[in-house]
């Protein structure tokens, strides 16, 4: 009886663990993805992978975070006439970062996307928009900063913003630079709470800060 | 045991393979187009797929029995569909509804040209467009003129479209009507617009086909959308070589209401010294002019926004007597407006949306003008013939209120029907030296209009307006109809039609009241390319007037006439490796008509042939400053003299001629820096750089034997001021902050 209940705990442990062990390894292999995506297609499709790993487990915001991330930064690739469809799309985004800050309120890098959606806002029509979209990834860039004081993304995606925006807004290389230095060595400290966490953003901090010489 | 629990698990992953069920099949819309990028998933899995560019899609999940299936993109409406998987393969064909509320659809659009911040990528100007128009002045009806319709019409304020007249143009803001817009001033001299291109968020210029919504106006509809809430609380202060100003806008806390005012005080008399005008100034002009608003936003995400102006202006100057060399016409004017406009957006349930609008207005101009001889004294012994001319008192009080409902409910996707009703009030009192008339009319229209959109592509919208003026004590119906094809991402045809009336002019009323309504019917075919930074525009119309207001040989509605054209609208914002942002304009007009005085049929003389305006703006970083060209051209447009013969009450055309071609070259920068703290901007401008002695026109003695032209006031205008604003500027807080 004995050696028959250790065996069905047994088995339970296992498959549990062989469920975590589907959703670490599928994540993983999707994460390390992201290095290899180049079109705004394979960027959906990755996005879309996510989101169904998201849908499937519920409570966990990181395939959320990337689902999102992969759509944000597919805007960020639309040109053209695709461009003014990039507030739909965002929209997308945003919905994929309501799920996860349910989850998970009051995280650091989950406030960094909202900043990206707003810059990417921003980008439908600079002359207009810059007064209100501006403002606003900054505001929630000051927030991701306050809710994690050590995160490198959030100095790096402040170091971006001001690196785009014109000396005479307050923005410029001058600015720019103190800030993508602290994010640089802010990444070479920076460990994630788990294997999942978001990693990226220390080749393009020091890239911008070159430029920034 | 060890063994045969590896068994098991061996087993079970075996049996987890040999179960994989595959899924194939073609993800298409309902025209059988493949869609590509459409997520596909097995709930509760991880299974799924995206479709590739053809729509097609295959994968393998290990999900068995009773699963749902679920297809998702930007633009189409979801659909799921439950299914049984036994390990069979399974084909699965899936047609998607587009879903028109996302996705760009086709917009109807012929006959109007978009300006201002409106959340559209493919609008045309913005406010700060009009604010670095080289030769613009921060006007919005000289920005307004570099679009094509309009013509270059300098000696007179408004906008003549399309072979219109002035008249035929009307502004509405937030749906009602302005019956002021301008400053009033003399003959032959335009005055700018009353309102500042910052209060507008969204600028509609139809130059024809317009919506239902709107009515009274034969030619042109220019359509102005207030600010809601502003950014945020602001104080700033204006220096300029015209004017001062100062004004105050406060944010509440809540960002749920706002409030502010505006001072502003003009006085050129100092600018007039050192640049000599075409006339003496016996008084400097000045304007004093303010306004105040409010705003909140209401409790079920409505918005209710109130503004009102007073302004009061005085003018006195001395111009030749064509007739007399010797003498001067002396014009002294003061003038005194009150304008209040409210406005209550909101929705309620169910997709429905009601949007009022009330106004008030209130207009006193008097004008005098005498003869006066080389010492300054009143000439009191005038011919008759020159006394009517030249000698007048005149005071005009104008009462105008309107009140507003317009109704929309959304009908899924981009369909809408909306309807509504508007009344007008007007009172004038027209007082000609002792004589005095009172001119008192009741407006009342009932109009709908439905927007249908067949599929993405194709748009429709249907209207129709109902109109009935109590004195011309008739109802009239004007029906309107536009339709818009889109051929591709980029580009899209359009074509409307429609038909307007408006009533004669006060004047024309006040001297007899035995007319009826004036009408145009309007034929437009509009094609258009346009992506984030390029637009291009070709627009080609037709226009017929019935029932234009004759004032001899008698005073009937016998006038009519046509206008034809073509025109064309190129701009890049991002032109030569972003170097530059331009825009090029031009127009071809062939319009006839016969009316008021006229003989016969015959161009009128606010109508140029040929119309070309290109601006450019360029944004140079390293002086922070935008350097704004303007360069417009126009053909000479006609001038006659029309003589009386006073037997039968007609007239001839005694003297005509073509005016030589308009040129203005417009220059303009704007220097952004910081002043004492605050946000400034300077701006320096000056009009016609080339110094070309432009002439709109000519004035005819009495007996025809002189004849003068009309020019400009000074052949440039330079403008220097520096607008300087303090604002929480939060972002550099959070900058600073960071430190």
């Amino acid at each position: 009886m004995k050696t028959l209940l250790i065996t069905i705990a047994l088995l339970c442990s296992m498959a549990s663990f062989a469920q975590t062990g589907k959703y670490i390894s599928a994540m993983k292999e999707s994460i390390a993805m992201q290095d290899s995506v180049k079109t705004k297609e394979d960027m959906l499709s990755l996005s879309n992978m996510f989101e169904r790993i998201a849908k499937a487990e519920k409570d966990k915001w990181q395939p959320y975070y990337y689902a999102a991330l992969q759509q944000i930064l597919r805007c960020y690739q639309m040109q053209g006439a695709e461009a003014k469809n990039i507030d739909v799309e965002l929209n997308r985004a945003d919905e994929l970062l309501a799920h996860a800050e349910v989850i998970s309120p009051e995280n650091s890098e989950l406030i960094c996307l909202k900043s990206m959606i707003a810059s990417g806002r921003m980008m439908v029509d600079y002359i207009t928009r810059t007064s209100t979209y501006g403002p606003k990834a900054a505001q929630l860039l000051t927030e991701a900063i306050k809710l994690n004081p050590n995160n490198p993304r959030a100095y790096l995606l402040l170091g971006q913003n001001l690196f785009y925006t014109p000396a005479t807004f307050g923005g410029g290389k001058d600015k720019a630079k103190p800030i993508l230095e602290k994010s640089v060595q802010l990444f070479e400290t920076f460990e994630p709470a788990t294997e999942l966490d978001p990693i990226w953003g220390k080749g393009m901090a020091m890239s911008m800060l070159k430029q920034c010489e | 045991m060890k063994k045969s629990l590896l068994f098991i698990i061996v087993m079970c992953q075996v049996l987890v393979v040999a179960a994989q069920t595959k899924i194939t099949g073609i993800v298409s819309t309902i025209k059988g187009a493949g869609i590509q990028g459409v997520s596909i998933s097995i709930t509760d899995s991880y299974d799924g797929t995206t479709t590739n560019a053809d729509g097609h899609f295959s994968f393998r999940t290990s999900s068995k029995g009773q699963v749902t299936i679920l297809f998702n993109s930007i633009g189409y409406i979801p659909y799921s569909q439950t299914l049984n998987l036994q390990g069979d393969s399974i084909t699965l064909n899936v047609a998607l509804k587009e879903n028109i509320e996302e996705l760009e659809a086709a917009v109807v659009m012929a006959g109007s040209f978009e300006a201002g911040d409106k959340k559209r990528a493919a609008t045309v100007l913005s406010s700060l467009d009009m604010l670095t128009t080289g030769a613009s002045n921060a006007d919005v009806t000289s920005a307004i003129r570099t679009l094509p319709g309009a013509q270059q019409v300098g000696e007179q304020e408004g906008l003549a479209v399309r072979g219109g007249s002035v008249y035929e143009t009307k502004q509405f803001i937030d749906g009602t009507l302005v019956p002021k817009p301008y400053y009033s001033g003399p003959e032959n001299i335009a005055q700018r617009s009353r309102f500042s291109p910052v209060l507008f968020k969204g600028t509609i210029f139809s130059t024809g086909g317009y919506s239902a919504l709107y009515g009274q106006a034969l030619s042109s509809a220019l359509i102005l959308e207030s600010i809601d809430l502003p950014d945020r609380s602001q104080a700033s202060a204006t220096l300029s070589t015209v004017y001062l100003g100062a004004g105050f806008q406060k944010l509440a806390e809540n960002k749920k209401s706002s409030w502010g005012i505006d001072l502003t005080y003009t006085n050129p008399g100092p600018y007039f010294k050192i640049v000599k005008q075409a006339y003496e100034v016996n008084e400097s002009p000045q304007f004093y002019a303010s306004n105040a608003n409010f705003r909140f936003k209401t409790k079920w995400g409505g918005m209710v926004k109130y503004y009102t102006s007073l302004d009061f202006d005085k003018m006195d100057i001395s111009r030749e007597n064509i007739d007399v060399e010797e003498y001067k016409n002396n014009f002294d004017m003061t003038t005194a407006n009150w304008y209040n406009n409210l406005s209550w957006k909101e929705y309620f349930g169910n997709s429905w949306k009601f949007d009022m609008g009330a106004s008030y207005s209130y207009n006193r101009d008097k004008f005098k003008q005498v003869v006066r001889n080389k010492n300054g004294e009143t000439v009191t012994s005038l011919p008759s013939y020159l006394d009517s001319a030249y000698n007048f008192n005149t005071k005009t009080v104008q009462n105008f209120a309107q009140a507003r409902l317009v109704l929309e409910k959304k009908l899924g996707g981009l369909n809408a029907v909306r309807f509504g009703a508007e009344h007008w009030y007007e009172n004038v009192e027209y007082t000609y030296g002792q004589y005095s008339r009172t001119l008192i009319d009741s407006y009342t229209a009932l109009f709908g209009e439905v927007d249908f959109h067949l599929s993405y592509r194709v748009a429709l919208k249907v209207g129709a307006r109902g109109e009935y003026s109590d004195i011309i004590n008739k109802w009239n119906i004007a029906p309107r109809l536009s339709a818009a094809y889109k051929i591709s991402a980029k580009s899209q045809l359009s074509t409307a039609y429609g038909v307007f009336y408006q009533k004669p002019e006060n004047l024309q009323l006040i001297y007899t009241s035995d007319l009826g309504y004036q009408e145009a019917s309007h034929y437009i075919l509009n094609y258009q390319y346009g992506n984030k930074y390029q637009t291009l525009r070709i627009e080609g119309f037709y226009k017929r007037y019935n029932d234009l207001v004759k004032t001899a040989p008698a005073y009937n509605n016998n006038g009519s006439g046509y206008a034809r054209g073509v025109e064309l609208y190129w701009r890049d914002k991002r032109a030569f490796g972003s170097w530059l942002d331009y825009w090029i304009s031009y127009s071809y007009l062939d319009t006839k008509r016969d009316y008021l005085q006229y003989p016969e049929k015959m161009r009128p003389n606010f109508a140029a042939e040929h119309t070309l305006s290109v601006v450019a703006k360029k944004w140079v970083a390293a002086i922070s400053s935008s350097v704004n060209l303007s360069y417009t051209f126009a053909t000479g447009r006609p001038y006659f003299n029309l003589a009386h013969n006073s037997t039968n009450n007609s007239y001839h055309i005694a003297d005509w001629g073509r005016t030589k071609c308009y040129n203005d070259l417009g220059f303009s920068i704007n220097y952004i820096t910081k002043i004492f703290g605050a946000n400034a901007v300077v701006v320096g401008s000056v009009t016609n750089l080339l110094g070309q002695k432009n002439i709109y026109g000519y004035s005819y003695s009495h007996n025809g034997s002189i004849k003068k032209p009309i020019t400009p006031t000074a052949d440039r205008f330079y403008f220097v001021g520096v607008f300087l604003s303090w604002g929480v500027d939060r972002s550099k807080d959070i900058i600073d902050g960071i430190y």
